[in-house]
């Protein structure tokens, strides 16, 4: 039995109705049964659907799947919930976007995000929307941090960004006060830093950011909260630090500038 | 005797008194200062200033005690001095590892937890004491190796950094084009599930072999999954280059023969005219 596609996915699920069920969110599916009193989760990905959907069944997909973890003594409801990445995403666009010098331009990027069981407010188990691939930032491999990496389809026009169960769209504004020609072939998105939001659509926003750069480095950079039309759902993991904010999006353009990662 | 304690009682309660002072003394301000070593530096540094300081205030209060209760310190010096001469003798080792020891805190090339290989050794380090570090192996053994002997080896820590690179050599057929080949390697590391998207991988020729063309893929993974990564690109590899229609290439001989050598095949069925040759050569023989 399919349940409506409408209605957002994030909602609380009592544990007497979970005998069996099944989620698939974009590529992941997530299934969990009770088994003498044990709650039963498995998980993995498929390939990306299209149009990206999500849908609930109560028929379970492989009753011998591996079990990701298995819960004993929940007794309370069950919550599924959206959490942005607790790491930076570097997202490449599947087309490069570039915005003229002296020209401002706003485009919108989608990242995946965690999906979350929660009971009360300990989360139990999570797994990503799609399968993630780590990567490295930073000037050496002596020094840097780890991050995650995504292809990501980048917009200029919001029509034309899908809305995905599975990943929340930024709002990306940017001012090109240089000479050149600035490209996007890669952005670096500080998500433990941002809030995320639920649009009355049930599409999943972040904070938007608004970049001003002169000659490939970024010499501005603000996290802009989302108002009106959206409902907020989760606070940022970390609280915006605008020299962080700074350097992770310094290395945002085509040439990194003159002198590599700023920093 | 009693008359000695009737004599000596103040003496002794200021002593006793010292020692238990003394003993809580050192307890206290020998957390005090490894709780501040710990938050300027790691769990070694912290318990080596907790001893010092302990042991320190040990050695005053006990020559104070001494003193309170009238023995002659410049006697006790002077036999502490020849003991001195003794003892550094029969300790030369010990005090080369408490000294060695000393510098490992204070250069501080790996801390506990981390991976170090030394020598033949490869470990977690469980331990970093005055005498001696404490290795737990991968297969469960303690290894106890003396801080001399640390400080005058070569040590690897396998887990200094975040990230490691893995360097996987791949021989490849003569007959295949490299630019292909290196494709194939570049997409396997592209896909594998463990390895970092940067730094990127990469593909390099080593060398003409005996068997094959030789190349070093080289991809980078989190210290965290190396080891299940390293099996894992193997695999992956493998798998690709027989897909590819490259087989990883085996050690193999091309003999050249001068004269053409007869060769006897014992069973079997025998049809024809040779068969029937070999078979009267067979009766002869």
């Amino acid at each position: 039995m399919s349940k409506s596609i409408e209605a957002p996915w994030w909602r609380t699920y009592p544990i007497s109705a979970i005998q069996a069920g099944v989620w698939q969110i974009g590529a992941l599916w997530m299934q969990a049964q009770v088994d003498e009193g044990e709650l039963i989760i498995a998980s993995g990905h498929d390939a990306e659907p299209d149009p990206p959907t999500w849908r609930y069944d109560t028929v379970l997909r492989d009753p011998d799947a591996t079990p990701a973890i298995r819960l004993v003594g929940i007794s309370e409801a069950i919550a599924l919930r959206p959490a942005l990445l607790d790491k930076t995403v570097v997202a490449r666009p599947v087309s490069a976007v570039a915005i003229g010098p002296g020209a401002a331009g706003r485009f919108y990027m989608s990242t995946p995000v965690f999906i979350e069981w929660v009971s009360g407010d300990r989360v139990l188990y999570r797994a990503p929307s799609t399968q993630l691939r780590k990567t490295w930032i930073g000037e050496s491999p002596r020094s840097g941090e780890l991050a995650y990496a995504t292809r990501t389809s980048a917009s200029t026009v919001l029509s034309r960004m899908v809305e995905h169960p599975g990943r929340a769209i930024t709002q990306v504004d940017v001012r090109n006060d240089g000479d050149s020609l600035l490209r996007l072939d890669r952005v670096y998105m500080p998500m433990e830093q941002l809030a995320l939001y639920a649009s009355t659509a049930h599409g999943l926003w972040t904070d938007g950011l608004r970049l001003r750069a002169v000659d490939g480095a970024i010499v501005e950079a603000r996290i802009e909260a989302l108002e009106g039309g959206v409902e907020r759902l989760a606070l940022p993991e970390v609280n915006p630090d605008r020299g962080s904010l700074r350097w992770v999006f310094g290395a945002l353009f085509d040439g990194l500038g003159k002198g590599g990662w700023p920093r | 005797m009693i008359e000695w304690f009737a004599t000596h009682w103040q003496a002794i309660t200021r002593a006793v008194g010292l020692v238990v002072f003394g003993l809580l003394a050192a307890r206290w301000l020998g957390r005090l200062g490894g709780r501040i070593a710990a938050r300027r530096g790691t769990a070694q540094t912290a318990m080596l200033t907790r001893r010092l300081i302990s042991y320190g205030i040990y050695i005053v209060v006990l020559m104070t005690v001494l003193s309170t209760l009238g023995f002659d310190l410049k006697v006790l010096a002077g036999a502490a001095g020849i003991l001195t001469v003794a003892v550094g003798f029969a300790s030369q080792t010990s005090a080369s590892n408490i000294i060695s020891g000393l510098f490992l805190v204070g250069e501080r090339p790996f801390v506990v937890g981390d991976v170090i290989r030394i020598g033949q050794t490869t470990g977690e380090v469980i331990a970093i004491d005055l005498l001696s570090i404490k290795l737990r192996t991968f297969d469960n053994l303690y290894v106890r190796l003396p801080n001399e002997t640390v400080i005058k080896s070569e040590v690897t820590n396998l887990t200094h950094f975040p990230i490691r690179r893995f360097d996987l050599a791949v021989s490849v057929p003569y007959g295949t084009e490299l630019g292909a080949a290196r494709e194939v390697l570049l997409e396997v590391a592209r896909q594998s599930e463990h390895a970092l998207e940067e730094p990127k991988a990469q593909v390099l020729f080593l060398g003409y072999g005996e068997s094959g063309m030789n190349l070093q893929l080289s991809a980078w993974a989190t210290r965290d999954d190396f080891s299940i990564f390293r099996y894992a690109l193997a695999e992956e590899v493998k798998r690709a280059m027989e897909v590819a229609g490259m087989p990883i290439p085996f050690a193999r001989r091309d003999l050249q023969l001068t004269e053409p050598i007869i060769v006897r095949v014992d069973g079997g069925p025998r049809r024809g005219a040779r068969d029937a040759r070999w078979s009267a050569e067979d009766s002869k023989t």
